[in-house]
């Protein structure tokens, strides 16, 4: 009996030392990774002055870009977004918005608001598409918009059809709820024109729109969002838009570009055949495949992060839809690293394959379950008297205190650089949202990532589920509408 | 040491962190806020009068104060100044211009364009471009050559903006050895005065693909019609496909009714499907009726571009391209079919766009009688 006794303490102290290893090396690669996002972010605005923007919007040289905004049922917002997409400060540009089979009333909105006709138009097929085009449909008064209805298959392949139906060099996919920086298509383009002959996608900030008030397709007035879980994802974004995409931008590494907001040049999407429909992370799975492309055929490149123009979206505001969106992340995490194992740890694909995946898998993949984990090991510990009492509450504590040096790091570069939110008040919050986090919407959102990774080890069915869109704040009532999230 | 006594100091050194990170966040706010309102105060007394110089409506005694501002007020508004620069064209710019030196700005920036930091030298440049000095080519010359990809690169569009051609050589050089990218090489060849097209014409034979590509749009978008010859000669014999791409491209904008064999050379038989596609295009751009059988056989070629833009071409032809387009929707190749459906569906919506943006015009305003000229400023005004 004491012989297993000693077993178990010992198996437990050895799970704790593991535990605190995990999270020290974890919070410390995050700490790494703020300061490069700092340093990137320093260099960015000590820049803006000379970055030339004036000249790029006037050089006929300015490559032209196709933005492709696939939507469904987005009634609420899709006149909003559209104005805004057509109003961004851009050389020569189009917007391609993919009706993805929509069932309210969002068709008749863009026709009314933009008095669309029906143009018979020839498409190439550049990409395979799960379905075809209905019918497309322009403005009668020349303006640069395509609507194009088909029946409803998805983003991924909604993308797919607006990639042949774009014309241009650039493409830029946006969700089609989401609101642009006047500025923003020049800022991620610059990229492409600072270094044309490697720079093959780029990716910009996305931001929580909830609480912001816009007027005439732009943000206006940065407001936090009035509910606790919305405030808490506005820290989330900040820290993570910093360290997941700069730092790792920075480190020449980057694997994600969020699909709400990326520039891509749209030979190479053509080459790798578009998005996967069948991947429910398809922005994870869509860069990782450009990645495997370009050093398969030992290809000079490069995909990057721009911190500066923002896309604002909004986010979750109840438990329900953001429990389901995370689990939906988690499980597209999963199915795109199982779907490209042999890239990690791989030394054929340089940082990515030697870095940045083996981090995907140590410090995304499994995070949840170690989080999970952690309390229960030390909660087991406490019992068998394997941990010391003293030493596990410091532990909790030195934990919850990392995390919150993390966001309030995060913050502290946003405040240093962007400033987007002006009050005071906006500072006590996010302090407080960044608090909170730490202490129960962390372990909430473990939960549901280990839920996700158990629907994929099942195999259930892959669903994008609903998500109640209230519609922006215009200053004029809101209208709700039902989308998919 | 044991584990207790390590968190214990953890928790203190994230607490001193927390606190440090919670004061520079504050710090930073108030020092902002508080850099505004003082900046605000200081430029409030004077901006009305740089205003005045940018609407030209300067009155000799504006010029004379903003002219002798000292230091701290000068920095208060420089910014606004700078800001107006890239905006306003003409006398109130040259006013502007003329304010930056008689503070020494200029002096100033042609002595950063040899400083230590990258930003410097790159702001430097800047502004001397912003400023149209061309005393300062030599320096921005220099730049081209920089250790830093950002510097050669603000310098080559500072040098687009001056437009003096003696640049010429030195950015096509900078073009050939990639020192710059050529997307910023490329607009600033375009800006540069129009001596400068012999120096571009030579260079449309530089033995480097990528300096012929674009000297040859560049000669294009100038619109010069002394280098079609030489533009022609790229299109028809140059081994590169981007090169003659780009000539197809250079000699539709110019539009000249000499480029339309060549074109059609080109359209028809050219091994590459982008010049074919491109030269198509072009084809539209000229306006040759001639065009129109040539066009019409290629709206069944497999390329998709091709077929697109010679029916794109063959509705900018008149009568004879949409009669031909309205013929070939009776063809039996399918392709044709819709290709033709689409430019007649196309030009039909621009047919009526037209008419209803000629309808929704304005009514034309009649010019305002110019004013009388200020004074210009004098040194020591």
């Amino acid at each position: 009996m004491g012989a297993l006794r000693e077993l178990v303490v010992s198996v437990l102290a050895g799970l704790d030392a593991f535990v605190l290893s995990y999270f020290l090396v974890l919070n410390s690669s995050y700490l790494v990774l703020i300061g490069l996002a700092a340093l990137e972010s320093t260099q960015h605005m000590r820049r803006l002055w000379h970055s030339g923007y004036e000249d790029m919007y006037a050089s006929p040289f300015t490559l032209p870009v196709s933005i492709i905004a696939p939507a469904y049922n987005e009634e609420a917002t899709i006149v909003e977004s559209t104005r805004a997409m057509l109003g961004l400060r851009y050389p020569e540009f189009e917007v391609v918005v993919v009706d993805d089979g929509s069932t309210d009333a969002m068709f008749d909105a863009l026709a009314d608001a933009f008095g669309l006709v029906e143009l018979p138009r020839v498409l190439p097929r550049d990409v395979p598409t799960v379905v075809q085009p209905d019918s497309l449909h322009v403005p009668a008064d020349g303006q640069p918009l395509v609507v194009v209805r088909k029946p409803n298959s998805g983003r991924s392949d909604a993308i797919n059809v607006g990639l042949n139906v774009a014309r241009y060099p650039l493409v830029c996919t946006i969700d089609g709820d989401s609101i642009l920086d006047p500025e923003a298509l020049l800022t991620v383009s610059k990229p492409f024109a600072d270094d044309p002959d490697r720079v093959v996608a780029a990716g910009g900030v996305i931001r929580a729109a909830n609480g912001c008030r816009i007027s005439g397709g732009r943000v206006v007035d940065v407001r936090l969002p009035r509910g606790w879980l919305a405030r808490i994802q506005v820290v989330e974004y900040l820290r993570a838009f910093l360290m997941g995409r700069a730092g790792w931008s920075r480190l020449g590494a980057l694997t994600v570009i969020s699909g709400a907001f990326s520039l891509f040049r749209r030979d190479v999407l053509v080459a790798v055949g578009g998005l996967d429909h069948t991947c429910i992370g398809e922005d994870f799975e869509v860069v990782l495949r450009i990645h495997r492309r370009m050093r398969d055929l030992k290809r000079d490149y490069r995909i990057v992060f721009v911190n500066e123009p923002v896309a604002w979206t909004e986010v979750p505001s109840t438990r329900s839809v953001l429990a389901r969106q995370r689990r939906r992340w988690h499980r597209g995490l999963i199915e795109v690293l199982w779907r490209h194992r042999s890239m990690v740890g791989n030394p054929r694909y340089g940082r990515i394959g030697l870095v940045a995946l083996p981090y995907a898998v140590a410090f995304e993949l499994l995070a949840p379950v170690v989080e999970l984990l952690g309390p229960f090991a030390v909660a087991l510990g406490f019992l068998v008297g394997a941990v010391d009492v003293q030493f596990g509450l410091l532990f909790l504590l030195v934990a919850v205190g990392y995390g919150l040096v993390l966001s309030l790091g995060a913050f502290a570069v946003e405040e240093f650089s962007f400033h987007k939110y002006h009050r005071w008040r906006d500072v006590g919050t996010l302090v407080v949202a960044a608090f909170v986090e730490n202490v129960g919407f962390r372990q909430m959102h473990a939960l549901w990532r280990l839920q996700g990774l158990r629907a994929w080890v099942r195999g259930d069915k892959q669903v994008w589920g609903e998500m109640t869109r209230t519609g922006f704040d215009t200053g004029a009532d809101s209208v709700a509408s039902r989308a998919r999230g | 040491m044991n584990g207790p006594v390590v968190l214990q100091a953890a928790l203190a050194a994230l607490a001193a962190v927390l606190l440090v990170l919670g004061l520079a966040i504050s710090g930073r706010r108030i020092g902002r806020q508080a850099g505004q309102r003082g900046r605000g105060a200081l430029a409030q007394p004077v901006y009305a009068r740089l205003l005045a110089v940018v609407a030209g409506e300067a009155e000799p005694e504006d010029l004379a104060v903003l002219a002798d501002l000292g230091r701290v007020r000068w920095a208060a508004i420089e910014g606004h100044l700078l800001r107006l620069l890239r905006k306003v064209h003409g006398e109130g710019r040259q006013l502007l211009v003329d304010l930056l030196d008689v503070q020494g700005r200029l002096t100033q920036a042609r002595r950063r364009t040899r400083a230590f930091g990258s930003v410097r030298r790159a702001r430097a440049a800047e502004l001397l471009g912003l400023a149209g000095r061309v005393d300062a080519v030599p320096d921005l010359v220099l730049l081209l050559t920089d250790r830093s990809p950002e510097v050669r690169q603000v310098a080559a569009r500072a040098l687009g903006r001056i437009g003096d051609p003696a640049a010429t050589p030195h950015l096509v050089a900078a073009l050939a050895d990639r020192s710059v990218p050529a997307r910023s090489v490329a607009p600033a060849l375009v800006r540069l005065a129009p001596e400068a097209d012999d120096l571009l014409t030579a260079a449309a034979i530089h033995p480097d693909r990528l300096v012929r590509s674009f000297v040859v749009e560049v000669l294009g978008l100038r619109g010069s019609p002394a280098v079609v010859p030489v533009v022609t000669v790229a299109l028809e014999r140059d081994p590169d496909a981007e090169v003659r791409l780009r000539a197809a491209k250079a000699l539709g904008r110019i539009g000249l009714p000499s480029s339309f064999r060549p074109l059609l050379r080109a359209a028809h038989s050219d091994p590459s499907d982008g010049v074919r596609a491109f030269a198509a295009r072009a084809l539209g751009d000229v306006g040759d009726p001639a065009a129109v059988q040539t066009l019409r056989r290629l709206l069944a070629d497999p390329a998709y571009w091709v077929a697109h833009n010679s029916a794109r071409a063959l509705a900018r032809l008149g009568p004879e391209g949409l009669t031909a387009l309205r013929l070939a929707t009776g063809s039996r190749r399918a392709g044709a079919v819709a290709h033709a459906r689409e430019a007649l569906a196309v030009a039909h919506l621009e047919r009526v766009g037209r008419v209803d943006r000629v309808r929704a015009r304005p009514p034309t305003r009649r010019p305002s009688p110019p004013r009388a000229r200020p004074e210009l400023l004098r040194r020591g005004a």
